[in-house]
């Protein structure tokens, strides 16, 4: 298992494809970095050599990945809400943005989207919602530091 | 599902053929006699599927003389898999039910087809396959056989790679001298003092029509002369089709693909081992700061020492064929060079490699194709020797440039065609496949039929012939079909 950038990579597979396990990089964008850095399409990760493995993380520290792709997806979503947009709305009442049916379906949208959009998930925490559980969390927090 | 069958060649034919569907004519034994298909040795207790009418053959599987006789049938031929017991639920007599034999390497369906109307087989004498080689054209529509000695030379150039499924049926692998053959032989004998610049062909042909099979002849017929140096490129796909490092080089600006370079030049120096030991370098080389390669060393040496690593290969690859260009030239040579590149077609088309921008890289675009193409133009050259090409049906991929030069298509106004691709390949003589002559196709099925490995009668071969129109991959099939 070879660690690029904090996130676990199989060895085995080619690293045209090992690369799809990043959070905001899709097949396009993966033989787009491939072909910038010369790879062909039969290179196995364990098959990087330390030069290459330097170059493959370098060009990815650059992208706007990971945490850093959902941090501004959230930021965009908590400033079409600040300004009062009807999306920010939508986003905030976990309904969908995009102009599709309510009457029915629209299962997806009440799962997802929130003002922090969670991706799927299992977590009692993620079913929840940290905007709901947050504040209210801080809620009772003041309330015992107040009775205290 | 039907079964799996002994010929994975003849499975569709078979297959169409129990459906009904067949588009080769059946033959009467096959019509009136009940038949099985075989099973490889899987244990699976699928019953097995009849076809046909049929009359009862009880006498014969039980007859003791056609059991011995099933097992010498099959001497010669390769191991069949093993007959299995039939799962009769049918009108068949359950006494007389038909079981497996376990001959040698037999089965009950040749053994019936064989033995029908009680007659015996009588054995023929197998037919005179040459064990040396004889390059005169007398001894067109003969076989002959590819001495062991050079077996393992043409499986390191890789030139038996395209062969192993059909070389798979016999024991020995057989060629066929055609006329196509005698042209070839005509040309190497011819060239010993002619260049490869006026000494550049390409055969050309449909598919199945035997371009690399004769490319394979050329080659056996260099490595039975000690003065020839054989040049192989065979599997031109893995230089195209992206599975191998490669990187941008900035000195020789174009991309190189340092491992495929050393592979195919450790393969010429293992190959013309003692070829390349006889000729010595013209001047010195120094592959490292310190270390250096003084002129008089023999190019075998040479050879070895740029092969230990890729990036000398890629360096050096161009003075190993200056060198031999040089060697040629002297006046006491007589060594001569032979340049063979199997499927052509795939280096004139994008490869699958990108630069840096996400576009396909053009074939010209690498280092070493590059040097191919100034080869097959005449542009660089050995003093004495000839190049031979072929094109490829396989993949089947649409090569513009390459019909246009080779003038089987015009040149069309919308379709793009690579200048640099149909300028290399203009000036090529081409060589047509011819397909296989009557007496040609006789020769083959006699072959065959002795061998075991056709079921049919040597007289059957007119029949043959036309339904696969002369075609030699075809024709193959078509004789070693079950049905």
């Amino acid at each position: 298992m070879v660690y690029i950038l904090g996130v676990p990579i199989k060895d085995e597979r080619p690293v045209k494809y090992a690369l799809l396990g990043f959070y905001g990089i899709g097949r396009a964008v993966a033989e787009n970095i491939c072909a910038k850095l010369s790879f062909h399409d039969t290179l196995k990760v364990k098959d990087l050599s330390d030069s290459q493995q330097t170059g493959l993380s370098q060009l990815l520290s650059n992208m706007t990945i990971e945490g850093d792709l959902k941090r501004q997806r959230d930021a965009n979503i908590s400033r079409y809400y600040n300004i009062r947009s009807y999306r920010g709305l939508r986003h905030a009442a976990g309904l969908p943005v995009n102009g599709q049916n309510t009457r029915t379906n629209a299962k997806t949208s009440k799962k997802l989207n929130r003002l922090q959009r969670r991706s799927y998930s299992t977590s009692s925490i993620g079913t929840l919602g940290w905007n709901r559980v947050l504040p209210t969390a801080v809620s009772i927090l003041q309330k015992i530091k107040h009775i205290r | 599902m039907l079964p799996k069958l002994r010929s994975t060649a003849n499975s569709l034919n078979i297959r169409a053929g129990l459906l009904g569907r067949s588009k080769f004519t059946w033959k009467y034994r096959v019509r009136n006699y009940t038949y099985k298909v075989e099973r490889t040795n899987s244990n699976c207790s699928r019953g097995i599927h009849r076809f046909s009418t049929f009359s009862p053959l009880n006498n014969k599987i039980n007859n003791p003389q056609h059991q011995r006789n099933s097992g010498n049938l099959r001497s010669n031929g390769k191991k069949g898999s093993q007959s299995i017991e039939s799962k009769d639920s049918d009108n068949m007599n359950k006494k007389s039910s038909l079981r497996g034999q376990e001959s040698s390497n037999g089965s009950i369906v040749l053994d019936e087809l064989i033995n029908q109307d009680n007659q015996q087989v009588k054995e023929k004498p197998s037919q005179a396959i040459h064990k040396t080689l004889d390059w005169s054209p007398k001894a067109e529509g003969k076989m002959y056989e590819i001495p062991n000695s050079l077996l393992g030379k043409l499986e390191t150039l890789g030139a038996l790679e395209k062969q192993k499924k059909s070389f798979s049926f016999f024991s020995n692998p057989v060629l066929l001298h055609r006329k196509v053959t005698t042209k070839l032989y005509n040309i190497l004998q011819r060239s010993k003092n002619v260049s490869s610049a006026s000494g550049r062909y390409v055969l050309d042909g449909s598919a199945g029509s035997g371009r690399s099979i004769s490319l394979l002849q050329a080659e056996i017929f260099a490595f039975s002369h000690p003065n020839y140096v054989v040049l192989g490129l065979h599997n031109c796909e893995r230089w195209v089709d992206s599975s191998s490092p490669y990187s941008y080089d900035a000195s020789l600006q174009s991309w190189v693909q340092p491992e495929l370079i050393k592979e195919f030049l450790t393969s010429v120096m293992n190959v013309n081992s003692k070829a390349l030991g006889t000729l010595t370098t013209s001047k010195s080389y120094e592959l490292v700061p310190g270390k250096s390669i003084p002129a008089g060393t023999d190019l075998h040496t040479l050879l070895r020492k740029i092969t230990s690593k890729s990036e000398l290969s890629v360096r050096f690859c161009q003075s190993f064929l200056q060198e031999l260009d040089a060697a040629t030239k002297q006046p006491n040579s007589s060594v001569n060079v032979l340049f063979v590149i199997d499927n052509l077609s795939v280096l004139s088309v994008p490869t699958k490699y990108k630069n840096t921008e996400n576009h396909n890289l053009l074939p010209c675009d690498f280092y070493f194709i590059n040097i191919l193409y100034q080869y097959l133009s005449g542009s660089l050259s050995f003093h004495r020797g000839t190049i031979f090409a072929a094109t490829s049906s396989q993949p089947r991929i649409q090569t513009p440039s390459l019909d246009v030069a080779l003038g089987k298509a015009k040149l069309d106004p919308y379709i793009p065609i690579n200048k640099a691709i149909y300028d290399s390949t203009k000036s090529l003589q081409v060589i047509p496949m011819e397909p296989y002559s009557v007496d040609e196709s006789l020769s083959v099925m006699e072959h065959l039929v002795t061998s075991n490995v056709c079921l049919e009668s040597v007289e059957s071969h007119r029949q043959n012939h036309v339904l696969s129109g002369g075609n030699p991959r075809l024709f193959f099939d078509t004789c070693t079909r079950l049905t």
